[in-house]
């Protein structure tokens, strides 16, 4: 793995967290949610100057468990992206593993690695490795009802040729009406990796649809 | 030597004149009384008078008075001044009207003088405990009264000015009664503690004429329970009825935060990508909320839930308020009545 020296600041934030966490607030028990989604996904991509430009839907599954201070999350995605010629198509597949820690009621720290592949037309693949950090804000809007949620990420390193930085942001809702277990997730998302040293820069964004179930 | 004995001598004097000075009284009615055995009612009455003279019967007890007014009208019957002998005989009775003559000691015309002399008199005594304790709803004050005859009897609880606070009783009394007093005055009200007169008027048996007042001086303290305290009113104790500014502001914070971060992510993160306006639909639903979240929450805003909390502990507040008033006022209502009774004082209206 090779660390990207840019990416060393937010790496060390969540250090600081970790090493902090005896002053985390322990005030959830465990809990567990699941969700699967659908997400409307805009790609560009940008070799030497050349856009190609696709467009799909994809498939999202997310899972989290969490304890008073920690939580871990596994998340999936894959998608069939289309561009305007068929051979430029290509399938999106996507899998990240994070652990996190809590930082009081309303911000975690996560990091952890995320593999992605990208499946031609032509059946050729190719597999990428980075190491995300990623800040995530949540607040209540309408009481414990209606949330909404800010992360930001930035790739620390990866397995990738090339891998000059790469970040990602992400806003919504999450929607969990009374007591009830169920709940719904709107969002924006946007995810950039600059390869190549600027040659290649991969676009990714999504409006995601999500429903899931909240256990406790 | 000789002056030592003469001082014992003295000394002794003096002490035997004391001791015959201090039995002087006793032995003048021991005196009548012997003389009376022996027919010499002169000598007794004569004893006895010098005895009532003195001051020794003023201070004597009841018995001993009764005793010489006895014999003194027994003497002055048995001399044939029957009114003397109804005078002493009608002090006796206003002494004690339960005094009877033994008819094996007095001859028939001095029993049947007293009796007359009792039939006439219209008196009563009152016999009551020194100190009476008592509570108004399961208690009472109560007075013995005892009439030389039957009479009509009207008794009164006064002011020391005059005024009525309740009428005991009227009507016929017989030999003797209880009066009873519950401790409040003629309107049902519980008494004021205070200075009061147990009046009792004897009247003529046609009950037209007064004949005569027996006030019995009484000082009545009343004794009450302590209270209870008032409960705490509850909201020194309730939970906030207006929200503070952290949920709404947090809300708006929130909202704007996510739709100012859903529509700007794109040119802080890839500002040469081509953007997608989908986005602002999510900006615009999260800033949306956080408005709405804010609108609800409004700093200052009665919270709903909290509100019914207090109004819930207020009334229950407000009942035990009403249940200590209630109580305090039973309690106030069941004071002990402390009742000293004084010394009686009689008077006799037939010579106005």
């Amino acid at each position: 793995m090779r660390l990207d020296a840019r990416a060393i600041g937010p790496a060390a934030l969540i250090m600081a967290g970790i090493v902090a966490q005896p002053s985390v607030t322990y005030s959830q028990g465990f809990a567990a949610r699941l969700s699967l989604g659908a997400a409307a996904t805009w790609e560009q991509s940008t070799v030497s100057g050349l856009d190609t430009r696709r467009t799909g839907l994809s498939v999202n599954g997310d899972a989290i468990i969490s304890f008073p201070a920690i939580q871990l999350r596994a998340g999936y995605r894959q998608a069939s992206l289309n561009a305007r010629t068929a051979a430029d198509d290509r399938e999106l597949i996507e899998g990240r593993a994070l652990l996190g820690l809590r930082l009081g009621r309303w911000a975690v720290l996560e990091a952890g690695p995320m593999a992605r592949a990208y499946v031609t037309s032509g059946g050729g693949t190719e597999r990428w490795l980075l190491w995300e950090g990623s800040a995530r804000f949540e607040t209540q809007l309408l009481g414990p009802a209606v949330k909404t949620y800010v992360a930001f990420s930035r790739v620390l390193g990866g397995d990738v040729t090339g891998l000059r930085r790469g970040q990602s942001g992400e806003a919504g809702l999450i929607l969990q009406p009374g007591r009830s277990p169920v709940w719904t997730q709107l969002g924006y998302s946007i995810h950039q990796t600059d390869l190549a040293d600027g040659l290649r820069v991969e676009t990714l964004q999504g409006i995601l649809f999500a429903a899931g179930v909240a256990l406790r | 030597m000789r002056l030592a004995r003469t001082c014992v001598v003295i000394l002794s004097l003096i002490l035997q004149g004391t001791e015959l000075g201090a039995q002087e009284p006793t032995s003048l009615v021991d005196r009548a009384i012997r003389a009376y055995g022996d027919v010499d009612f002169d000598a007794a009455v004569g004893f006895l008078r010098r005895w009532f003279a003195s001051p020794a019967a003023t201070t004597a007890p009841p018995t001993e008075r009764r005793r010489a007014l006895t014999y003194l009208g027994a003497a002055e019957a048995l001399r044939g001044n029957r009114d003397s002998a109804a005078a002493a005989f009608e002090r006796l009775v206003f002494l004690d009207p339960r005094t009877r003559l033994d008819e094996l000691v007095f001859p028939p015309e001095v029993t049947t003088l007293y009796t007359g002399v009792r039939q006439r008199a219209k008196a009563v005594i009152v016999e009551v405990a020194q100190i009476s304790e008592f509570h108004p709803d399961s208690g009472a004050y109560t007075a013995r009264v005892i009439a030389s005859s039957a009479h009509p009897l009207r008794a009164v609880l006064r002011q020391p000015d005059g005024r009525t606070v309740r009428v005991l009783y009227s009507g016929f009394i017989a030999d003797s009664m209880i009066l009873r007093w519950d401790g409040r005055d003629s309107v049902g009200a519980a008494i004021a503690p205070g200075s009061y007169l147990l009046e009792i008027q004897s009247s003529t048996v046609l009950g037209d004429a007064v004949t005569r007042v027996l006030q019995l001086p009484l000082d009545i303290q009343v004794v009450r329970s302590d209270t209870l305290p008032h409960p705490v009113p509850p909201d020194t104790l309730a939970p906030r009825a207006r929200l503070g500014a952290g949920p709404g502001s947090e809300a708006l914070a929130g909202g704007l935060l996510a739709a100012t971060a859903a529509a700007l992510l794109p040119v802080v993160l890839a500002p040469d990508a081509e953007v997608q306006p989908a986005r602002f639909v999510v900006a615009g639903i999260a800033g949306g909320m956080g408005l709405l979240g804010f609108v609800r929450n409004f700093p200052g805003k009665t919270i709903a839930r909290d509100r019914a909390v207090n109004t819930t502990a207020r009334d229950a507040w407000r009942t035990d308020v009403a249940a200590t008033i209630a109580e305090n006022r039973a309690r106030r209502e069941r004071a002990r009545i402390v009742v000293r009774s004084g010394e009686p004082i009689a008077a006799d209206l037939r010579a106005r």
